[in-house]
C-alpha cells in the first residue's frame, strides 16, 4: 500500500517540477546531539551457535561538501565498541558469555541455542562503565512456509546514467512470492532474508571451471507489514524477492563465456516476537519513507535496549531472539514462460559466498 | 437510542412558517433617519451603500421606502439629498453632485442611468436629449451622430451640438461617432425623459484616477466584529495574481495570521491551526479540498467570486463546525442586466464565466468553467515517464437565481471539480468535489428576513493501480466524505443599531475511509473495506448585535451544538494505560445501524465588544468557543489528496477551541489608511497528533496511531492598509507561537516526553506586503513580498547500521526549522483602453514570480542517493526540495465580452 502513496508524492513533485522550474539540493543540517550512543545488533536463535552480538557507535548526519553540494555524504562507518562485557541470561538463571573475537563483534560458544518458551536478556557493561540491558525476549513459535511460487515478469527501475540523466530500466526476472502460515490463529510475525546463489561455468584455456556466487538482495527489510493481509493466520502472496535474470545484474567478471547453470534461492525465515517485529516493521517503514516529500511523520525505531546506569542515555538497536529456518530452492527451467517451479534441495546457506573448482564440480553442485 | 433527527428536521422546516406569520406585522412606523434607512436597505437587499454622514441632510423618510425596489429607493434618497449615485458591481455609492440625472455607473461597462426611476414604465417612448462635444476643448460637435444599436435609430447633433433621440425605455447601447474622433460607446438605462451630454476625444484619454471605496471607509473602526477581512469584487481584482489569475484562497495567506506550510500546498493555516480547522464555504456549502493540483491553484473560479469574508476571531454564532476560521465565498451575482462573458487564458489553465439575465431579469444565470493545460505541458517534457504521465483538472460552477418577487429569491447552486493525475501509465489518481445547494432568501417584513439552505458536499479520492506487469496486484482504492445540511438563518432588525440573528443547523456526515478492491479479472487483491461512518451534528444559535451606547456595541451570541456518532460501527476497547494496538484490545463493541455510538456537545458562547475611542480609532475584544467534530487525518505537514476525514468517536474526541482576541484599530488620512494591532490567544483541547510513522490509509484502527494533545496558539498581528491614491495595498506582520503537548501516560504515546513542542504551523515571524502602484490609468505595477520563519520539521540526526542496513535516528518532534522563507513577486498590468465602443475588452498581465530566485525549502527529506549505471551504493543524504528555484515569468490575457 505504500506504493501508491509514493506515487502520489512522486507525481505531485514531478508535476510541480514540470510546470515549474523546481529542483532539489543537498540540505545542510547541523544536528545537536551527543555522539556517545551505543547500537546493539544482536541475534540469538534456536539454531546452534555461535551467535553474534555486534556493538557499534553512531555517525552524525553530516552536511555536504560546500564545494560540491550535490555530492552525497554520510559515508562514514560507525566505530565498533570494544572491550565490553557481554552476557546473555535466561529466565532459568543461566548466563552465557559472549567474547569479543574481532572489534565490536562478540560471539557465544557453539552450544548456545535459544529454547522455546524461555526468555533471554542481554547485559552489556561498556569499558566506560555504562550498563545496558535489554528487555526480556522470548523465543516465538514457528511460522511455516506453505508454498513458494516464481513468476516470470519484468520490473521497471528509474536509473540515473553516468551523464546524470534518468532512464527507465526494464529488468526481466522472477517474482517470487510465498504463502506463510503462523502456528496459531493469529497473524504470523516474520521476516525473510533471501539470497541468490548462482551456479555457472566458464571456460578458460579449453577447461570448464565451475563457479558459484551468492548475490545479496537489496538491503530492504523484508517483513510482513500490518495492513490488509492480516485477515487470517496465513499471509498470502508475500513478496519474497525479485530475482533478476539479466546477466549484467550478476556482476560476472568475464561475461563472454559465461554459462549459467542453476539459479538458487537461499531463504532464511525468521519467526519474530512482537518487539522484534515492531523494530523491523519500523525500520521497513523508515526505509520506505525515503524520498517522501510531504514530510511524513518520522518513524522512530523502537529499541529494546536501555541504559540502566544512566536512564537518560540513548541506546539504539535490537537484541533479537528469533526462530530461524533456512531452506534452499532451485529454480527449475521449464518450457512455460510464465511459471518457474521451485524445487527444494539440500540447504546451501553454509557454502562460501563465492568460489570455483576446476575440472570437477563441487560436491554441492546441483545437477540439471 | 436513536437520534431525533426527523424531529429536528421538522423543527427546521416549521420555524420559518411561524416566522413568516410574525413577520407580516408592521413593527415600527415612525420616521427613520437617513442613515438608519440606509442600513435597513443594505440588510434588506444584501447590498452595501457607501456615503459620508455629512452628505446626508437630516430629512426624515418613512419606512415605506423599504418596500420600494432598491433602485427606486436609492433614487429617492439621492434626489432628496442632491446626491449622485454610482453603482459599482453590486454596490452603490452616494456622492455629492448636482447632476439632474442620477448616474449608475460601473468602471467596466460605463452604464448610465438617465431619468427618474420612479417614472419608469410611465412612457412608451422617452426622449433622450443632450449635447455632443469635444471632451478636451468643450467645443460642440455639430454633425456628430448618436445611434442606438437596439432600435437601429440615430440622429445627428445640430449646430450647437444638441441632439434629441426618441427611444423606448430600458437598456440601450448607444454609440457616438464623428469624423476625426474615436467612436465612443456607452451603455445607458433610460427610465424617463432625460438629458445627458456626451463627449468625444481625438485620442484615448487618460482620466485622473478616481478611487471609490467599495466598503464604508471607517467600517473597520465601527463594526463590532474584529479579525475579519472582507473583500468585495473590486478588492478581489486587486489581489496578487498567481499563475496568471487571482487566487482567492492563496491570497488570503498574505493577510495577518494566515499562512501556508510551503510554496504551494493544499489549504491554509489560521493563527496556528491546521488546515482542516478552516471552514471554507462556497455559497454556504463547505469545500473539503480547496486546491487543484496539490495547491497550485484554488478550486474557486476567481472570475465568479462576488465577495469573500474571512473571519479569524469573534466568529459569529451562525458559524460553527470548524475551530479556526470561516471563509465565506459568495459567487451568486446580485443583479445582472446584460449578458457578459469574462475569462482568461493563462499558462496553467484557462477559464470562462458567463452571466446573463433571463425572462426580464427574473432569472439570473451564471456559470463558469476552468480547465488546465498541464496534460499538454507534460506531453512536451523530454522524459519518458512524464510524457506517459498525465495531470489535469477542471471545475464547473453555476448558479440560477429566481426572483419570485422582490422579497423572495431562490438560488440553485452547483459545483463540480475533478483533478486527476497518472504516473507513467501505472497509477491513476483522481479526486474531486461536488457541491450543490438550494437557498431561499426571503424578506418577511420590514425588519425581518430569513434564509433556508439545503446543501450537500462530497469529496472523493480514488487511485487505480493497474499494474499491467502484475495484474494480480492491480487494485482500486477509494475514500470519500459526504456532507448534507439543512440550515436556516433568521434576521430581525428592531432598529438600525440592533440586529438579532438566530437559526438552526442540521448536518449529516457520511465518511467512507477506504475501500480496497481488486482491479481487473486477474487481481488477487483481497478486498478490504474500512467501516464507513456516519454522524449527525445539530446546532441552534442566537446572536444579538446592538449598540449599548454610541461608542459601545456588542455582538453576543450562543450556539449549542450536539453531535451523534451513529452506527453501524465497531468500537475497540483498549487496556487502560496501554498504547492502543491489537494487543491491548480488551473488548469489542458492535453498534447497529443508526444506533448512537457516542455523543458530544456543548455550548459555544460568542462575544464581541467594540468601543469607539474617537472618530478614527476603536478598541475591540472577542471570544468564541467552537467544537469541531470532524478531523482531517493526515500524517504529513502538507495536505495531500489521499488524506481522509475522520468523525469524532469513542476515541477521537472533538476538538474544542477557546479563542480570545483584543485589538486596537485606527485610521489615518481621512480613512484612507487603516491600521490595526490584534492580540490573540487560542486554547485547543483534543488536538489530533500522530504517533511516529502513523498510518492513515486502510487503517482499521486509526485511533491506534493518533495521540490526544493540547495546544496553545498566541500572537500579535499588525496590519496596515492604504486604500486610495496611486499607491494602494497592505502590509502585515505577525509574531506568534503555536505549541502542542501530548497528555498520554504510556511512554510510547508521549511526544517529546509530553513536553511542549512547536506545531507544524508554528511560524514565529510572518511578514507580507502587497502593493499596487498606478503608473498611469492603464499601467499598474504590483508587487508582493512575503517573509516568514521556517516551519518546524523533524529531521534525522544520526545514522547507524543494523546488519547492512543503514537506519536513522530522528530528532524530537519538530526540533528543527526549515530555513526562513521569503519571496518577491512583481507584476505589470496593462488595462484595456478607454475606447468604450469596443465589443470586447481585455487586459494583459505580465508577472514574475520569485524575482530574485530564492530557493525556498518546500520540504526536507532524506533519500538514498540515486543509483547510477556506474555506482550501486546506497548512501543517503538530506535533500531540500524547492518548487520555484528561479524567476518564473508568466503572461496572461484576461478578457470581457
Amino acid at each position: 500500500m505504500k506504493r501508491h502513496i509514493i506515487y502520489i508524492t512522486s507525481i505531485a513533485v514531478i508535476l510541480l517540477q514540470s510546470v515549474l522550474p523546481s529542483c532539489r539540493e543537498i540540505y545542510r543540517h547541523e544536528p545537536n546531539i551527543a555522539e556517545d550512543v551505543i547500537v546493539v545488533d544482536g541475534l540469538l536463535s534456536d539454531r546452534p551457535g555461535p551467535h553474534l552480538i555486534r556493538l557499534t557507535g553512531i555517525q552524525m548526519i553530516e552536511t555536504s561538501d560546500p564545494d560540491n553540494p550535490h555530492s552525497p555524504v554520510n559515508e562514514g562507518i560507525p566505530d565498533y565498541i570494544r572491550g565490553a562485557s557481554v552476557i546473555v541470561a535466561d529466565d532459568a538463571g543461566n548466563q552465557f558469555i559472549f567474547n569479543e573475537e574481532s572489534p565490536g563483534h562478540y560471539y557465544s560458544d557453539s552450544t548456545l541455542r535459544a529454547v522455546e518458551g524461555r526468555s533471554y536478556s542481554l547485559h552489556i557493561i561498556t569499558s566506560n562503565g555504562h550498563v545496558y540491558l535489554s528487555s526480556p525476549q522470548q523465543l516465538p513459535g514457528p511460522v511455516n512456509l506453505d508454498t513458494l511460487i516464481a513468476m516470470n515478469t519484468y520490473r521497471e527501475r528509474l536509473m540515473l546514467s553516468t551523464q546524470g540523466t534518468y532512464f527507465n530500466e526494464r529488468v526481466h526476472g522472477l517474482e517470487i512470492v510465498a504463502n506463510i502460515r503462523g502456528s496459531g490463529k493469529n497473524r504470523p510475525l516474520f521476516r525473510l532474508v533471501p539470497q541468490y546463489l548462482l551456479l555457472y561455468t566458464q571456460t578458460f584455456a579449453n577447461h570448464q571451471n565451475f563457479h558459484w556466487k551468492k548475490l545479496y538482495m537489496p538491503d530492504n527489510i523484508n517483513i510482513n507489514m500490518e495492513a490488509y493481509e492480516k485477515v487470517s493466520a496465513t499471509v498470502r502472496n508475500h513478496e519474497v524477492t525479485f530475482m533478476s535474470l539479466r546477466e549484467q545484474d550478476l556482476y560476472i567478471d568475464r561475461e563472454d563465456d559465461f554459462n549459467p547453470h542453476r539459479r538458487i534461492l537461499l531463504l532464511s525465515l525468521f519467526s519474530l516476537n512482537e518487539e522484534s517485529w515492531n523494530f523491523y516493521s519500523s525500520a521497513h517503514e523508515q526505509i520506505h519513507s525515503e524520498g517522501r516529500l510531504f514530510d511524513p511523520m518520522a518513524k522512530q525505531l523502537p529499541s529494546n535496549i536501555y541504559c540502566d546506569s544512566d536512564p537518560g542515555r540513548l541506546a539504539l538497536g535490537l537484541f533479537e531472539v528469533s526462530r530461524v529456518t533456512k531452506r534452499t530452492f532451485v529454480v527449475v527451467e521449464t518450457p512455460w514462460e510464465d511459471f518457474y517451479p521451485l524445487k527444494e534441495t539440500e540447504d546451501l546457506h553454509h557454502i562460501p559466498d563465492f568460489g570455483k573448482t576446476f575440472i570437477d564440480p563441487p560436491g554441492f553442485w546441483v545437477d540439471r | 437510542m436513536r437520534v431525533p433527527f426527523n424531529l429536528a428536521t421538522l423543527l427546521l422546516l416549521l420555524v420559518p412558517l411561524f416566522a413568516e406569520q410574525g413577520a407580516g406585522q408592521t413593527l415600527r412606523q415612525e420616521p427613520l433617519r437617513l442613515d438608519e434607512l440606509i442600513i435597513l436597505l443594505e440588510k434588506k437587499h444584501s447590498t452595501r451603500i457607501f456615503y459620508r454622514q455629512e452628505w446626508l441632510q437630516e430629512s426624515a423618510a418613512g419606512p415605506e421606502i423599504l418596500d420600494m425596489p432598491l433602485e427606486r429607493a436609492i433614487s429617492l434618497l439621492s434626489r432628496s439629498n442632491n446626491l449622485s449615485v454610482y453603482r459599482i458591481d453590486n454596490y452603490y455609492v452616494l456622492a455629492p453632485g448636482s447632476d439632474p440625472a442620477s448616474r449608475y455607473s460601473t468602471p467596466d461597462e460605463t452604464t448610465v442611468a438617465i431619468g427618474d426611476p420612479l417614472e419608469y414604465g410611465r412612457y412608451p417612448i422617452v426622449t433622450l436629449s443632450g449635447t455632443i462635444s469635444d471632451g478636451q476643448t468643450g467645443e460642440s460637435l455639430a454633425g456628430a451622430v448618436i445611434y442606438s444599436q437596439r432600435t437601429g435609430t440615430g440622429v445627428p447633433a445640430g449646430p450647437d451640438g444638441h441632439f434629441s433621440l426618441n427611444l423606448p425605455p430600458g437598456e440601450h447601447r448607444v454609440s457616438i461617432s464623428f469624423v476625426g474622433y474615436e467612436t465612443s460607446g456607452r451603455r445607458i438605462y433610460l427610465y424617463s425623459p432625460g438629458e445627458f451630454d456626451f463627449e468625444l476625444f481625438e485620442e484615448t484619454l487618460q482620466l485622473d484616477e478616481v478611487t471609490i471605496m467599495a466598503q464604508r471607509a471607517e467600517a473597520n473602526i465601527t463594526r463590532t466584529r474584529m479579525s475579519m477581512i472582507s473583500l468585495d469584487s473590486r478588492m478581489l481584482r486587486e489581489l496578487p495574481g498567481s499563475m496568471g489569475e487571482q487566487d482567492i484562497i492563496r491570497s488570503m495567506s498574505l493577510l495577518p495570521g494566515i499562512s501556508t506550510v510551503g510554496e504551494f500546498g493544499t489549504g491554509f493555516h489560521v493563527r496556528g491551526g491546521s488546515a482542516d480547522q478552516n471552514l471554507v464555504l462556497l455559497e454556504e456549502v463547505p469545500l473539503f479540498n480547496s486546491s487543484h493540483l496539490f495547491g497550485l491553484t484554488s478550486v474557486v473560479n476567481p472570475d465568479m467570486v462576488t465577495g469573500v469574508t474571512m473571519t479569524k476571531a469573534g466568529i459569529p454564532a451562525r458559524y460553527g463546525e470548524r475551530a479556526a476560521s470561516v471563509m465565506d465565498i459568495r459567487i451568486r451575482p446580485e443583479e445582472v442586466t446584460s449578458t457578459s462573458l469574462t475569462g482568461g487564458i493563462g499558462l496553467l489553465n484557462s477559464r470562462a464565466h458567463l452571466k446573463t439575465p433571463v425572462f426580464s431579469e427574473k432569472i439570473i444565470f451564471s456559470a463558469g468553467a476552468r480547465t488546465s493545460w498541464s496534460d499538454w505541458l507534460l506531453g512536451r517534457i523530454p522524459d519518458e515517464d512524464l510524457m506517459n504521465s498525465s495531470a489535469g483538472f477542471y471545475d464547473l460552477t453555476g448558479t440560477l437565481t429566481f426572483s419570485i418577487n422582490p422579497k423572495n429569491t431562490i438560488t440553485i447552486f452547483g459545483y463540480n471539480s475533478a483533478d486527476r493525475f497518472a504516473f507513467a501509465g501505472n497509477s491513476d489518481h483522481a479526486y474531486g468535489n461536488t457541491l450543490g445547494s438550494v437557498r431561499l432568501n426571503s424578506i418577511a417584513g420590514e425588519k425581518f428576513s430569513f434564509s433556508i439552505n439545503a446543501g450537500f458536499s462530497n469529496y472523493n479520492y480514488e487511485v487505480i493501480e493497474s499494474d499491467e506487469l502484475r495484474p494480480s496486484a492491480a487494485y482500486r482504492l477509494n475514500s470519500a466524505i459526504n456532507y448534507r445540511s439543512l440550515k436556516s438563518n433568521f434576521m430581525y432588525f428592531p432598529d438600525p443599531d440592533h440586529n438579532i440573528e438566530f437559526g438552526f443547523n442540521a448536518i449529516h456526515y457520511d465518511t467512507d475511509p477506504g475501500n480496497l478492491t481488486p482491479y481487473g479479472p486477474g487481481s488477487d487483491i483481497i478486498p478490504v473495506a474500512i467501516d464507513s461512518g456516519q454522524a449527525v451534528e445539530l446546532a441552534a444559535y442566537v446572536s444579538d448585535n446592538f449598540a449599548l451606547t454610541p461608542s459601545v456595541s456588542i455582538e453576543a451570541g450562543l450556539r449549542y451544538s450536539r453531535y451523534f456518532r451513529l452506527g453501524e460501527a465497531t468500537v475497540y476497547i483498549y487496556e487502560q494505560g496501554m498504547p492502543r494496538s491489537a494487543a491491548s484490545i480488551t473488548d469489542t463493541l458492535h453498534f447497529g445501524a443508526n444506533e448512537i455510538v457516542k455523543s458530544y456537545g456543548g455550548p459555544e458562547p460568542r462575544l464581541g465588544i467594540r468601543y469607539i475611542l474617537d472618530g478614527e480609532s476603536s478598541v475591540k475584544a472577542s471570544y468564541n468557543r467552537i467544537h469541531q467534530y470532524i478531523n482531517l487525518i493526515s500524517n504529513t505537514s502538507v495536505i495531500i489528496p489521499s488524506d481522509t476525514w475522520s468523525l469524532s468517536d469513542t476515541h477521537l474526541k472533538p476538538l474544542k477551541s477557546d479563542h480570545y482576541a483584543v485589538g486596537y484599530f485606527r485610521n489615518f488620512s481621512n480613512n484612507s489608511v487603516e491600521t490595526s494591532v490584534e492580540l490573540y490567544y487560542k486554547r485547543l483541547y483534543n488536538v489530533t497528533e500522530y504517533k511516529e510513522g502513523a498510518q492513515i490509509i486502510l487503517n482499521e484502527r486509526p485511533e491506534a496511531d493518533l495521540i490526544n494533545a493540547k495546544g496553545h496558539n498566541y500572537g500579535i498581528e499588525v496590519y496596515a492598509r492604504k486604500n486610495s491614491g496611486r499607491l494602494t495595498g497592505w502590509a502585515s506582520y505577525t509574531l506568534s507561537a503555536s505549541i502542542r503537548r501530548s497528555g498520554e501516560e504510556h511512554p510510547e504515546n508521549k511526544i517529546n516526553r509530553n513536553e511542549y513542542f512547536p506545531s507544524n504551523y508554528d511560524k514565529p515571524h510572518d511578514f507580507s506586503a502587497n502593493l499596487n502602484y498606478n503608473i498611469t490609468r492603464r499601467w499598474i505595477l504590483g508587487g508582493t513580498f512575503a517573509y516568514s520563519s521556517g516551519r518546524p520539521v523533524t529531521l534525522p540526526e544520526l545514522y547507524f547500521y543494523h546488519g547492512n542496513t543503514m537506519l536513522v535516528r530522528y530528532s524530537d518532534r519538530n526540533a528543527y526549522r526549515l530555513p526562513d522563507y521569503h519571496r518577491l513577486d512583481l507584476s505589470l498590468t496593462l488595462l484595456e483602453n478607454l475606447r468604450t465602443d469596443r465589443r470586447g475588452k481585455g487586459h494583459w498581465t505580465f508577472s514574475v514570480i520569485n524575482v530574485y530566485g530564492r530557493k525556498n525549502a518546500y520540504s526536507v527529506f532524506y533519500e538514498k542517493n540515486d543509483r547510477t549505471a556506474g555506482t550501486r551504493s546506497s548512501l543517503f543524504s538530506l535533500y531540500k526540495l524547492y518548487i520555484i528555484g528561479r524567476p518564473l515569468p508568466t503572461l496572461t490575457y484576461n478578457f470581457t465580452f
